[in-house]
């Protein structure tokens, strides 16, 4: 489960100078002896799950002499560097027992460490759950939070269907970006400024079905973490928020199956040992049969239609000896839409990792990682000869180290590099003899994108924790291209051509980033952080909706990188031996170089889609709170989230300040989950928002005798406020030998609130002199059941 | 596209329900809206002028009588136009070659507007033909209409393409745009796929080759058009064009190409 953290708002307004002294001034300032002329021991290994194996991202060893710990890293790992003698540790995770190990460090030691999983009865839970015991307040990272799969599965959504996009949204400081949406905007930032990780590789396009489902099929996933502020220097690319999903490596005990079938999709796991505790792998598949229900449909359009996605997810990992470990994993999946034979759209993501974890020694942790990411969509119209076909894709290839150095106790240092070749192919027409169009093909992009970075985690003056870090980055936008340079009217005044792997235009950045927490007392802490990001790769989208033909644009000679600076400022309390968590975190946010499009901008096989943007700046300002119970019978959350978003752009709104898409004042979430017995659980989530920001007519006029809205401010007018309850039942069955199973009954919107999706203003069908406001409600209420299977 | 974004809301089909409400929206003070345009080809000029009105008013909109109106070409030329009925102006006999600047000025009630559009090359229309088609998302089952022509090698071509159905145009308020800046050169078919023809029909395709800002003005304008805005529009704004000072509607010279009538013989 858990972690959450938060925020306050300091001004943006420092000198860059500063920023960059200001970390540097501090990482020397800690970097000064903390220690002492003693011996100097490491204990060092890989904190797991007994019975699969899997590492245990996050698990704490905590040392009682000290009073003092540490967490294993995203590979499981952990490593502490003590003066000789004798300690008494635990290593503990949330649902594992405890285990506690005395231990003589008179030389370096190696030790790895399987919990127990301990959720076997509900009683043992209650014990058990969050025995680091408030590292959510030690720790100086803020604003962060992280969510176990198994509470992700608890949370009813639509289609009885787990997903990891939907659940964070009911997270403070993140909204839905709109009605069964996976698309989400973190503390006012855009769609495009969230870093969509897995296993490292970059997801461009999260979602199925437009948006209605994640790509990220639950069965396959371990962990994800939520960062949306404070984000540390390891990560960047993206302005608002890091997204970091972690895939299960596979069971490294015992062959296992696992599977469900819902009413819209079914889905299969097969992982198990390659060699016991050597290697394993993974694969998890997801198919859709949804469309088997569009005959149903009353509407010819529909019955027409045809509509599914699958995905598949693979990995495996082999251990060579202590010190050597390579992971191989991958993501492929598609989504297919048709209308009939003379229409068919395909979109869909494939990624490619390959991980090498190295330990130089007991302190010195390092991976390096190739990754591979793909994202294509390819439209086509009409048959035979009339056909006409646009393809679009997007390659990056990337690059990457990382290391991490546990000094001692009170002080971790990560540090690494990163860099990623981008290919672009905005669209491609292929058309047949008679089709509409001959040969076109925009020009293609290409873009280099460089990074390195560090990080200081230090304990110092006994209750503050710092986390210093700097990130520089630099990116080119490369050629063969031809660059059109624009007027201010957006018309092309000319064209400079460039040959292959020309530098083009170079931007660099320079990203502080800094927290510190200032443990008030064993229960409550105050945490402070400001951190700089910038981002290189741009989303044009130019509706709500998530489209699959939304274009990724790098950062080029008329487009400069998006900057962000963000202040945050937390309290965290904890009660009842810290099995309940209160925060209240406030932030400030100045965005530059936001990008809109011009009124009526033509996106669409355009090559000169630069001259059809405008650029201004955006902040973003809130307070967001949350309680959370993490043990126990009845576990959740609410959280509520008050924020404003505005944006000013010259050449929109003629210049004045308006309200952002996504600025929304109140955001309140209610999550429960309830353990009857072994037998049956219920969940349930509330949600209740005001509505975003929305340019609706004020009135109209005439052209060629057709009434013409007529428009007078941007983002003038508000939707209506939205409200739903969702609510599941799991019912447990007897277990039999290995064989486990499940039936969840899951009801989407229970009261059945006809939530506007959009409103329409339109001339009536029937009598056109009459114009109308038409409200488009996606879901009423949706039932739906589930079986899931494990042996 | 819109159309598309719509249809690919599919799951919702099932379950989504539309439905009229109540919403309450301001009234904006009412606005100029002057619709001109200068043919080239037919020597013919035609200005409409109207009020805007409120969004839910279903009375019709206000039109504006008594209004001065000329039209001068490369500033020697000036014609001055006739109201033939109330709010329409007409102009005839201006003759007007590619190249050449059309500046209209309109002024009522005390106010004073000036737009510029220059007079496009024309091009012209190769041959037009129709074929059959099964059911798309844009139209039902039934025979399209193609045009044929020849784009010319120099960029910064724009047309727009209208349809005639037994001597009734079809196609107001449908936008059937294009224009060479994608690149494309050579021989374009234009399938006008919003429109469906039925056999015994006669109909025959006029190709207006336009200027830039007429163009930008109708795809700003297609974008918004109230037939279908599409769901989930981002924000929509009022078509930039080219009046000055601020005022609704748009100015454009223009030259046309008009194809045979084609008869569609029944199966």
């Amino acid at each position: 489960m858990i972690t959450n953290n938060s925020q306050k708002a300091k001004t943006g307004s420092q000198k860059n100078i500063w920023e960059s002294v200001l970390p540097v001034f501090l990482l020397v300032l800690f970097f000064m002896p903390t220690h002492l002329s003693m011996a100097q021991n490491t204990i060092s290994g890989y904190i797991r799950d007994k019975q699969t194996g899997e590492e245990l991202i996050g698990a704490t060893v905590f040392v009682e002499e000290l009073r003092d710990g540490t967490i294993a890293n995203s590979y499981g790992f952990y490593s502490m560097t003590l003066p000789s003698g004798t300690y008494h540790f635990m290593f503990s995770y949330v649902g594992f027992k405890q285990i506690e190990k005395t231990i003589i460090l008179e030389k370096d030691i190696s030790m790895n460490i399987e919990l127990i999983a301990s959720a076997i009865n509900m009683e043992e839970v209650v014990i058990s759950a969050r025995e680091e015991k408030g590292s959510n307040i030690k720790s100086a990272q803020m604003s962060t939070i992280t969510m176990d799969i198994k509470d992700i599965k608890n949370i009813p959504v639509l289609f009885g269907e787990a997903d990891i996009l939907k659940t964070i949204q009911l997270l403070p400081g993140i909204q839905s970006g709109g009605e069964g949406s996976t698309g989400f905007y973190v503390r006012g930032g855009g769609i495009d400024q969230n870093l969509i990780l897995l296993d490292e590789a970059p997801v461009y396009n999260a979602s199925h079905l437009l948006g209605f489902y994640s790509v990220f099929n639950s069965d396959a996933i371990k962990d994800i973490k939520i960062i949306k502020g404070g984000i540390p220097a390891n990560y960047g690319g993206r302005l608002s928020s890091v997204l970091d999903i972690s895939m299960k490596n596979g069971n490294m005990k015992n062959y296992n199956v696992t599977g469900g079938a819902g009413l819209i999709d079914s889905r299969l796991t097969l992982e198990g040992p390659l060699k016991r505790d050597v290697g394993s792998f993974i694969v998890s598949g997801r198919k859709t049969y949804g469309d088997i229900f569009l005959p149903l449909s009353s509407d010819p359009m529909v019955q027409q239609s045809k509509m599914s996605f699958y995905d598949l997810n693979a990995k495996t990992n082999y251990r060579f000896n202590q010190n050597n470990r390579i992971y191989l994993s991958g993501y492929f999946g598609r989504d297919d839409f048709g209308f009939g034979d003379n229409f068919n759209f395909n979109w869909g993501n494939a990624t490619a990792t390959i991980r090498w974890n190295h330990i130089f020694n007991n302190k010195l942790f390092s991976n390096t990682s190739l990754i591979y990411s793909n994202y294509d969509y390819y439209i086509a119209f009409g048959g035979g000869g009339d056909k006409f076909a646009i393809q679009s894709s997007l390659n990056d290839y990337n690059l990457k180290s990382d290391f991490q150095f546990f000094r001692n106790p009170k002080s971790t240092v990560k540090f690494g590099f990163s860099s990623i070749y981008h290919a672009f192919a905005p669209g491609t027409v292929v058309s047949g003899e008679t089709g509409p169009l001959p040969k076109t093909e925009l020009d293609k992009k290409y873009a280099w994108e460089n990074a390195a970075y560090f990080v200081h985690e230090i304990k110092r003056f006994e209750s503050f924790t710092f986390s210093t870090g700097m990130r520089f980055t630099a990116f080119s936008q490369l050629g063969p291209t031809d660059i059109y340079v624009y007027d201010e009217n957006g018309n092309s005044t000319d064209t400079l051509t460039f040959g292959k792997n020309d530098f083009i235009k170079t931007y660099l950045g320079i990203e502080p980033r800094f927290s510190v927490s200032y443990l008030i007392d064993e229960v409550s802490s105050v945490k402070l952080s400001y951190i700089r990001t910038q981002q290189y790769l741009h989303l044009l989208s130019n509706t709500t909706s998530a489209k699959p033909t939304d274009l990724w644009i790098p950062s080029s000679y008329n487009i400069k990188p998006q900057i962000a600076r963000q202040a945050a400022l937390g309290y965290y309390r904890n009660f009842w031996g810290h099995k309940l968590e209160a925060s209240a975190e406030v932030y400030y946010k100045k965005m530059r170089n936001q990008i809109e499009y011009k009124n009526g901008a033509d996106l669409l096989l355009n090559n000169n889609i630069e001259s059809q943007l405008t650029f201004g700046e955006g902040w973003s300002y809130g307070i967001e709170f949350m309680l959370k119970k993490n043990s126990g019978k009845l576990t959740g959350w609410v959280s509520y989230t008050w924020s404003k978003t505005e944006k000013q752009f010259d050449k929109i709104n003629n210049g004045e300040v308006f309200p952002a898409r996504q600025d929304r004042r109140h955001d309140f979430s209610l999550v429960a989950m309830y353990a009857i017995n072994t037998k049956w659980a219920l969940s349930a989530s509330w949600v209740y928002y005001t509505g975003n920001a929305a340019t609706f007519p004020s009135g109209k006029y005439e052209i060629e005798g057709q009434a013409v809205n007529l428009y007078t401010e941007r983002n003038g007018y508000r939707m209506p406020d939205y409200h739903r309850m969702d609510v599941s039942a799991t019912w447990n069955f007897k277990k039999k030998g290995r064989f486990e199973s499940n039936l969840v009954f899951s009801v989407y919107n229970l009261y059945s609130r006809e939530n506007a999706y959009s409103i329409e203003f339109r001339q009536n069908g029937e009598d056109p002199t009459k114009s109308e406001a038409v409200q488009l409600t996606l879901f009423k209420v949706v039932p739906s059941i589930t079986f899931n299977f494990k042996f | 596209m819109k159309k598309l974004i719509t249809a690919t809301i599919l799951f919702s089909v099932l379950t989504s329900c539309e439905k009229v409400i109540n919403f309450e929206l301001e009234n904006a003070e009412p606005q100029i809206v002057i619709e001109a345009t200068t043919n080239g080809t037919t020597q013919t000029t035609k200005v409409l002028l109207s009020y805007s009105g409120g969004y839910y008013n279903s009375d019709g909109f206000e039109k504006i009588t008594g209004a001065e109106i000329f039209l001068t070409v490369d500033s020697e030329s000036k014609q001055m136009l006739t109201e033939i009925n109330p709010g329409v102006y007409e102009g005839f006999g201006q003759i007007i070659r590619p190249g050449q600047s059309c500046h209209l000025e309109v002024s009522t009630s005390g106010r004073h507007y000036s737009a510029f559009s220059q007079m496009p090359e024309i091009v012209m229309i190769d041959s037009a033909y129709y074929q059959y088609s099964p059911e798309t998302l844009f139209a039902p089952e039934g025979y399209r209409a193609i045009v044929t022509f020849t784009d010319p090698p120099e960029t910064g071509n724009y047309y727009r393409v209208m349809l005639e159905v037994d001597g009734q145009m079809v196609t107001d308020g449908i936008y059937y745009l294009f224009s060479d800046k994608s690149g494309t050169q050579g021989i374009v078919n234009y399938v006008l796929y919003r429109n469906t023809l039925v056999p015994n029909s006669r109909f025959r395709v006029k190709l207006f080759s336009i200027d830039k800002s007429t163009y930008d003005y109708y795809s700003e304008l297609d974008k918004l058009s109230g037939s279908d805005p599409g769901p989930a529009q981002a924000a929509p704004a009022n078509p930039e064009n080219n009046i000055q000072p601020e005022a609704l509607g748009y100015f454009s010279a223009r030259a046309e190409s008009i194809s045979e009538t084609i008869f569609i013989q029944s199966k």
